[in-house]
């Protein structure tokens, strides 16, 4: 038990007992009162964990850039060049064989919608 | 009536004023030049073709599109078996006059509102055969003119073919020219390739439907599953 909760214990057996408090305890309340540090506000606080030390601004800004990037990433997708037609041999439509116009074919559910 | 009421009452009144005004609706003619001509720039398109046999299945197949502003469209029919081939057509475009008298020719064309298709807002031109049959129903995109849909229907009214943009990059960075290689014989609609010659009729086919021409009495004649106007055109370039 420290000093300070002592003297309060002390001020409040006195009131429980009715008996008036000695000028020497309610001195010594009124000073650790006064040398008491003010409870840190909330936003105090807060402003201290944000600011931080130098560290805290490079890993801010890692965090911050690599979070950037992501986004762009996501958010533009890659273009597609022009085809390449060039590189890849044009079929000789002529003469094509059943069997293979038939395989380009497939079941469907006939639906009538935009590609998701 | 209060105050309030008849306060309420102008501002409802008021509403329509706010409101957008509608676009106007194009000609038929106008829009159809607008559809033959394609848009003013390149562009490429994610197409799926589904075809509906009675009493089966449907069927479809997917098609990557790639066109240069107001020139040739690139085709490429992706089979689903990723081993297989994929088939590719470059298409020269048709004068879109020529397109349009054909049309005009043979059926009876209105427009009306299309809704959205890809994103986007269209304007719907029905084209009936002169005996009321509708034949086909196309989306034409408000701003572009790029034929977003095209439905084909049989004489009993049943839907026999679609063909619809489902993914559409509008503009896009297209190569300047398409590498061809050279087709001979009459002109083939999307998809549709020479598949032999038997008893002096030669036959087109996309896998699914079939088309032939022949020569009766010194005349080319067409028959198979092809709507009038892409029987016309074949039959206009029979003689190549």
């Amino acid at each position: 038990m420290n000093e300070d909760d002592e003297a309060r214990l002390s001020k409040a057996a006195m009131k429980s007992l009715r008996v008036p408090a000695p000028e020497s305890l309610t001195a010594d309340l009124k000073r650790l009162a006064r040398n008491r540090k003010p409870a840190p506000s909330i936003w105090e606080g807060l402003r201290e964990a944000m600011s931080g030390g130098a560290w805290a601004y490079g890993a801010g800004a890692a965090f911050a850039a690599a979070a950037v990037g992501a986004f762009i990433l996501r958010a533009v997708p890659e273009r597609e060049g022009a085809p390449a037609v060039a590189e890849r041999p044009v079929r000789a439509i002529e003469g094509a064989a059943p069997q293979a116009l038939a395989d380009l074919w497939s079941d469907d559910d006939g639906g009538d919608d935009d590609e998701i | 009536m209060t105050r309030y009421k008849l306060a309420a009452l102008l501002v409802l009144a008021a509403l329509p004023l706010q409101a957008k005004p509608r676009a106007p609706r194009p000609g038929a003619d106008e829009l159809l030049l607008r559809a033959l001509s394609g848009p003013a720039t390149g562009y490429s398109a994610v197409q799926r073709v589904q075809v509906f046999i009675p009493g089966k299945k449907p069927k479809a197949l997917k098609v990557n599109v790639t066109a240069q502003p107001w020139g040739q469209v690139r085709r490429e029919v992706l089979p689903p078996k990723k081993k297989a081939a994929p088939l590719v057509e470059v298409r020269d475009p048709e004068k879109p006059e020529a397109g349009l008298a054909r049309l005009r020719a043979l059926y009876e064309i209105s427009v009306s509102t299309g809704g959205v298709v890809a994103k986007r807002k269209t304007w719907k031109l029905e084209l009936r055969l002169k005996s009321g049959v509708l034949r086909r129903a196309l989306w034409v995109d408000r701003d572009s003119g790029l034929l977003m849909k095209r439905e084909t229907y049989r004489d009993d009214g049943s839907l026999r073919r679609r063909e619809r943009i489902v993914k559409l990059e509008l503009p896009a960075p297209v190569q300047a020219s398409f590498k061809t290689a050279p087709v001979s014989g009459p002109w083939a609609p999307d998809g549709f390739v020479f598949v032999g010659e038997s008893g002096g009729a030669r036959r087109w086919s996309n896998g699914l439907e079939s088309y032939e021409v022949r020569t009766v009495g010194g005349k080319p004649v067409v028959s198979g599953d092809l709507a009038e106007d892409d029987a016309a055109r074949v039959l206009e370039t029979a003689g190549r």
